[in-house]
């Protein structure tokens, strides 16, 4: 069904092969890091942090994986100016891997099953595998001693990012927000959006009566019928229908699997809830009328993206980094019908939260493993990548090329710059934010030095140059200057997000077992509600809550509502 | 005895050894694919013991470090529905697998083995198995295209010819997945196994064939008098073999093709050990349910020949 997913399987076979084969050897990932002799443990900070090209550091090489699959087929560290630059001042080779496919469990599961980590390890959605497999080395010292990392973080964030044995295991991420384009929501065609007279969209019911009326008077496009909705359904990404859609509606922000009430802090599973089943009622709904996507249950993320880049789809709920791929395609294929993010409730639903809180989220992040050869040499590099010269470069590109500094020191990018950092395939040849996973300083946070905000694209430069003409036009018919002008904007969190503690929650526990079950029966029923026929909805929604009560989801409610209320006074400075 | 002359009896002894070893050395190269059967195939098994503990993957090989759980699993196992809905669609895709490929390729060899012109013979042959050697990665998007009710060739095909009013989603439907899964299977790999028949065939005796036509008989009856009865013991081995693998239906198969519109018919057995024990690091009740697995499949290899015994007095084993 899936090339990605296949790739997958096949690589695990080559992996218990391996394992079978030579229990014994270990292929070396550090060739050089062997050789070089071990940086003092003793004194890891006595460098000048400002500039790290004033020390010569050893010559090391280090493998990474990122638990995310490539956008580009360009290395942004051997292939790219930025990446270069990184190699020249902290004199590192960097091997990146990237997952191939999209499941971030079984990749781990695989990883774990062969003892044998990259030196570098990105841990995504699989924290709390990798934490109960040991695979980490605590970092607690080395942060102490550290010259650059530890102004990267606060006093409160450090300790969300410590484990349940008062370690830290892996930089947690900090929050970033587009500025320019909301995160998620329920899209509508641009091409819809107009022959409908540009209307407000505010409710569920409104979106869906939009989209039916525009495929009654548009059946088909480009030869090829239009498509009313369609979703993501393959591996984790099929959370958009499980789970990920429907918080939304009810004004609940992104909690992962479960929903929080801001109030009282308490955790609520979301499959059995009424609001999903409004969700699923409208897949049904658009089923039944024919205009869902006939293949939404069988189609690869690949194809999914491609759809989108064909301009058929009329609506979609995703989060915009999600179809990134398939919004760059539609772009340079048809903007006229771009797809626009609203944030859609349900009729009497008085607020939402669609951009979510500014949070930082220790649950994942990047690690140094057991399996690396020289920590202390993998410590130190990190250490000088969270430099500010090189963060600026990481983010900013190379000084000259990229971006130059201002009379006051500030960081200033010229409207050529700009255009190129605008341009995503000039952003993937120069390595300029190719490598997020060594973004120690906070995008938001202006830099000390510069004063600059870290991220360019949360400059108010940016955002004014960020939308192509056509953007602009539709804008106006909405009075409006930017696509976020109708969401909510985001706020400062009040607790640790609910996906967080579901990474931080160890595999073994049967309570996650539990919750990750309950996904995988919901991934089998959200078709049958979808497909079968109206008059049955209510029977097969019995049948699929009735599979969920046999499961321990009430106790996993709990322990989610424990973990928030003992971390949130985390959150009071 | 002095100590001296024992020692030049050991070294003499050893001596021996060496010498016998080099004489032989034959017979010791010949026996490497039996160290190679232990290696891979029983030194495994020490992954079972992972199933009696509640396993975890930071003791690494030494799974004696975590406590004992004794039945545990296999309990939870039983009590488990979707243990044997798997089972369930493990048995009836291995059954229609097993008819299927027979039927096809049986018929296939026969009517290869009735073809006189012998470009077109071996044309045939080359054409059918092919796809044997397409992986099934490829073989599934191949389907998925060919089934798509989204502009796919059949779904045209069918509209065109006024069939059908409304395209299919074939491979959405639960209850077509077994047969899809059998009848892909008969187009990858009937050719393949035609070919063992085909060879049985060549060595039927022409003389039988010879004095059947002094006896006026036609071509069907010599299909079913003389090719058929002379190449039963070759299917009657392949069929204990095929059935002693009747649960390891091809996983790569079943995990390329389902969706999940098709998990309640699509989660075989290997597939549910898949999704719900090895990525979500259940290492324990996976391995339970392997065993599980294996001992059926071990009771169902001795039933089968067995019967075979018992049908014409000769086992195969």
């Amino acid at each position: 069904m899936t090339m990605r997913k296949s790739i997958a399987i096949l690589i695990a076979l080559m992996m218990v092969l391996a394992a079978l084969a030579g229990c014994s050897s270990n292929p070396t990932t550090t060739p050089d890091a062997t050789k070089a002799p071990a940086a003092d443990p003793a004194e890891p900070g006595t460098d000048d942090p400002a500039e790290p090209a004033a020390v010569e550091r050893d010559p090391a090489t280090f493998s990474l994986l990122y638990m995310s699959a490539a956008t580009t087929t360009v290395d942004p560290w051997a292939d790219t100016p930025v990446g270069q630059y990184l190699e020249s001042k902290t004199n590192v080779k960097l091997e990146i891997e990237y997952l191939v496919g999209s499941d971030v469990r079984q990749k781990a599961s695989l990883l774990i099953a062969g003892n044998e980590y990259p030196d570098i390890l990105h841990t995504a959605d699989a924290s709390g595998d990798f934490y109960a497999a040991g695979a980490f080395i605590p970092l607690n010292d080395y942060i102490e001693n550290s010259t650059n990392i530890k102004n990267c973080y606060t006093n409160s964030q450090i300790k969300q990012m410590t484990q349940d044995d008062g370690n830290i295991y892996w930089f947690g991420a900090h929050a970033s927000e587009n500025a320019a384009y909301p995160t998620a929501g329920y899209y509508l065609n641009m091409d819809l959006l107009a022959q409908a007279d540009y209307p407000e969209v505010k409710t569920f019911d409104q979106w869906q009566q939009l989209i039916i009326d525009y495929v009654a008077a548009n059946p088909t496009f480009n030869g090829q019928s239009t498509i009313g909705v369609s979703e993501p359904t393959e591996a984790w990404r099929a959370s958009a229908v499980q789970y990920g859609g429907s918080r939304f509606l009810v004004g609940f922000q992104n909690d992962g699997l479960t929903v929080v009430d801001p109030e009282t802090l308490e955790a609520k599973i979301i499959m059995d809830q009424d609001f999903q089943k409004e969700f699923c009622k409208m897949l049904n709904t658009m089923w039944n009328l024919g205009i869902a996507d006939p293949e939404m249950f069988m189609q690869t993320d690949e194809q999914y993206q491609a759809k989108i880049g064909s301009g058929r789809i009329a609506g979609l709920y995703d989060q915009r980094s999600m179809i990134s791929v398939g919004l760059d395609a539609l772009e340079a294929n048809d903007p006229s019908r771009m797809l626009v993010a609203f944030p859609v409730v349900l009729e009497g639903v008085t607020t939402e939260r669609y951009r979510g809180p500014r949070a930082f989220a220790g649950g994942s992040g990047i690690g140094i493993t057991i399996t690396c050869k020289n920590p202390d040499r993998a410590f130190q590099f990190l250490d000088d990548i969270a430099s500010e010269e090189l963060q600026t470069v990481l983010r900013w590109g190379v000084e000259g090329t990229d971006f130059s500094y201002g009379e006051d020191g500030s960081l200033v990018k010229t409207e050529e710059q700009w255009a190129n950092y605008n341009n995503i395939e000039y952003k993937q040849q120069s390595g300029i934010e190719q490598m997020g996973w060594f973004y120690f300083w906070p995008g938001l946070m202006p830099f000390t030095g510069s004063g600059t905000i870290a991220s360019p694209s949360n400059t108010p430069e940016f955002v004014a140059l960020a939308y192509e003409d056509y953007e602009k036009e539709f804008l106006t018919h909405y009075n409006a200057e930017t696509f976020c002008d109708w969401f909510n904007p985001s706020y400062d969190a009040m607790y640790e997000p609910g996906w967080s503690i579901r990474q931080r929650i160890d595999t073994a526990d049967p309570r996650k077992i539990a919750g990750e079950t309950a996904l995988e029966i919901t991934l089998e029923y959200v078709p049958k509600l979808a497909q079968c026929k109206t008059e049955d909805f209510d029977k097969v929604w019995d049948e699929f809550t009735g599979k969920l009560a046999d499961l321990p989801l009430r106790e996993y409610e709990e322990l989610a509502t424990q973990m928030i209320k003992d971390g949130a006074s985390l959150y009071q400075n | 005895m002095s100590v001296q002359s024992g020692a030049l009896a050991i070294a003499k002894k050893e001596h021996n050894f060496w010498r016998q070893l080099w004489r032989q050395r034959q017979l010791v190269v010949l026996s490497l694919p039996v160290l190679m059967v232990i290696v891979f195939s029983y030194v495994p098994l020490w992954g079972w013991l992972v199933a009696f503990f509640d396993y975890k993957p930071t003791s690494g090989m030494n799974v004696f470090k975590n406590d004992f759980a004794g039945f545990k699993y296999f309990i939870e196992l039983f009590n488990d529905s979707y243990f044997w809905r798997g089972l369930k669609n493990s048995l009836g895709i291995g059954v229609l697998k097993i008819i299927f490929s027979y039927v096809f390729s049986l018929m296939l060899a026969v009517m290869i083995n009735e073809v006189r012109i012998n470009w077109f013979k071996r044309t045939v042959q080359t054409i059918s198995y092919l796809p044997h050697f397409v992986s099934w990665v490829v073989a599934a998007n191949l389907v998925f295209v060919t089934l798509s009710p989204d502009s796919g060739i059949v779904n045209e095909l069918l509209l065109k010819l006024g069939i059908i009013d409304s395209p299919i989603s074939f491979m959405g439907k639960p209850n077509l997945f077994w047969l899809i899964v059998a009848l892909t299977e008969v187009w990858k790999n009937s050719g393949y196994s035609a070919i063992v028949y085909l060879s049985a065939m060549t060595s039927i005796d022409p003389s039988l064939y010879e004095s059947a036509d002094i006896d006026g008989a036609g071509r069907i009856s010599k299909i079913f008098n003389i090719t058929l009865p002379s190449i039963i013991p070759t299917i009657k081995i392949l069929l204990v073999l095929s059935i002693g693998r009747l649960l390891s239906v091809g996983f790569e198969q079943v995990y390329v093709l389902k969706s999940p519109s098709t998990t309640e018919t699509a989660t075989t057995l290997e597939v549910y050990i898949y999704d719900f024990a090895l990525k979500y690091a259940q290492y324990s009740k996976g391995s339970a349910m392997s065993i599980f697995n294996s001992l059926v499949s071990i009771v169902l290899i001795v039933g089968c020949n067995l019967l075979a015994r018992r049908m014409d007095g000769e086992g195969i084993m």
